[in-house]
């Protein structure tokens, strides 16, 4: 428990919250609050994960533009003159019915569920755990427990704490790693957007050739030039239909009410 | 009990990407059930952005050094920039969606998505 730790679940319980809390909210504009809530508590786990570039642009672009954006919105649509509108039963059951569903399934893949009786692969290798073994979910704990007692086998227990110094060890690996300071990340970003990428220049591609093959050093990957001219146009042409979509209804209301 | 030293383990150990996905697939779960329990078509936007929020989290979480064991992310820097590519793509469709939603509360001076239905078969 260090100060990463704590501070990840305080953002982590914040953006979860908030989040709970948007489903169950009638009034939109405690749920745009409670949407500025969430996305800055993201932010700070960006922060947190050594994304600090990605943290500033989502705080800056999502908090700061999409949220006013969207708050205009609730302002010039007025739905509360007439009292929140409530959800339908059956939307209401098929959301919990869906939501609750696939929270289960996603929390089950991504290792942090393990229930009981399934033998899953997941259970044995969690996706987002990289090297835990299974006794950080499982029995592994009730089984080093009864290691130390001595009362099992001796070979299993030879192996079971092996396992266990292993995890141990893993644990221990991450835990440094999370106190090391993190490298800023936007000049290579900022690089790999304009095509050249200066992370992947430097050591050995571990994911295409072993440490061994010197031919294989200095790799570099590809950049990120054309899709960032992509999405350049799309947001011109974006902005456009924006503008387009909001200057025709003035015209159209005018002919409506010449017509009438 | 022995649930709650589970939890309480989970909690416990150094915060790796299991953690990060954990709270995506809570975002993601919240703005689905927004889609679809929200009657007002703003809701049903900040739903999505909920969404798009939750899969940028686990984008980050798989291109992060520092959740890895080793420092050895599977996506590296490219997480980063999908994410910053999901987080341009967002507004341009925060800004398209508001104008269709303030369009359609001119024309029907109601922004109740059901009542949204000209095209009915």
């Amino acid at each position: 428990m260090n100060w990463h730790t704590i501070f990840f679940l305080i953002g982590a319980f914040a953006a979860c919250a908030a989040a709970v809390g948007m489903v169950f909210s009638r009034n939109m504009t405690r749920m745009a609050m409670l949407l500025v809530g969430s996305l800055g508590s993201v932010a700070l786990l960006f922060f947190l994960a050594g994304a600090d570039f990605v943290g500033a642009l989502q705080l800056m672009v999502y908090v700061g533009g999409t949220l006013v954006l969207i708050i205009f919105g609730v302002m010039m649509t007025a739905s509360g003159a007439r009292g929140g509108l409530a959800a339908r039963c059956m939307n209401g059951m098929l959301a919990t019915l869906a939501g609750s569903s696939l929270l289960l399934l996603l929390l089950i893949v991504s290792g942090v569920l393990c229930p009981m009786n399934i033998d899953s692969a997941y259970c044995e290798a969690p996706v987002g755990c990289g090297g835990c073994e299974r006794g950080d979910f499982g029995e592994g704990g009730d089984s080093a427990a009864n290691s130390t007692n001595g009362t099992a086998v001796a070979s299993t227990v030879d192996a079971e704490t092996r396992a266990a110094q292993l995890v141990a060890a893993k644990r221990e690996s991450m835990r440094e790693n999370s106190e090391k300071p993190f490298p800023p990340t936007s000049g290579a970003l900022g690089s790999a957007l304009a095509g050249v990428r200066t992370d992947t220049l430097a050591g050995v591609d571990h994911e295409h050739c072993d440490a061994a093959d010197e031919t294989c050093h200095h790799t570099p990957g590809t950049g990120y030039m054309l899709p960032f001219e992509i999405v350049s146009v799309h947001l011109v042409v974006v902005l456009l239909a924006a503008a387009y979509l909001a200057r025709a209804k003035k015209v159209r209301a005018e002919k409506q009410s010449t017509t009438v | 009990m022995d649930l709650f030293w589970k939890i309480f383990d989970f909690v416990n150990q150094p915060v790796g990407a299991t953690h990060y996905l954990a709270v995506g697939a809570v975002l993601f779960c919240c703005g689905l059930a927004c889609m679809i329990a929200k009657r007002n078509a703003i809701g049903v936007l900040m739903g999505i952005e909920l969404v798009l929020n939750g899969a940028n989290v686990n984008f980050v979480a798989f291109g992060s050094p520092a959740l890895w064991p080793e420092a050895k992310a599977p996506l590296g820097l490219d997480g980063q920039i999908i994410a910053l590519f999901v987080i341009v793509l967002a507004a341009a469709e925060a800004a398209v969606a508001l104008a269709i939603a303030l369009h359609f509360y001119h024309t029907h001076t109601t922004i109740d998505v059901e009542q949204a239905n000209e095209l009915h078969g």
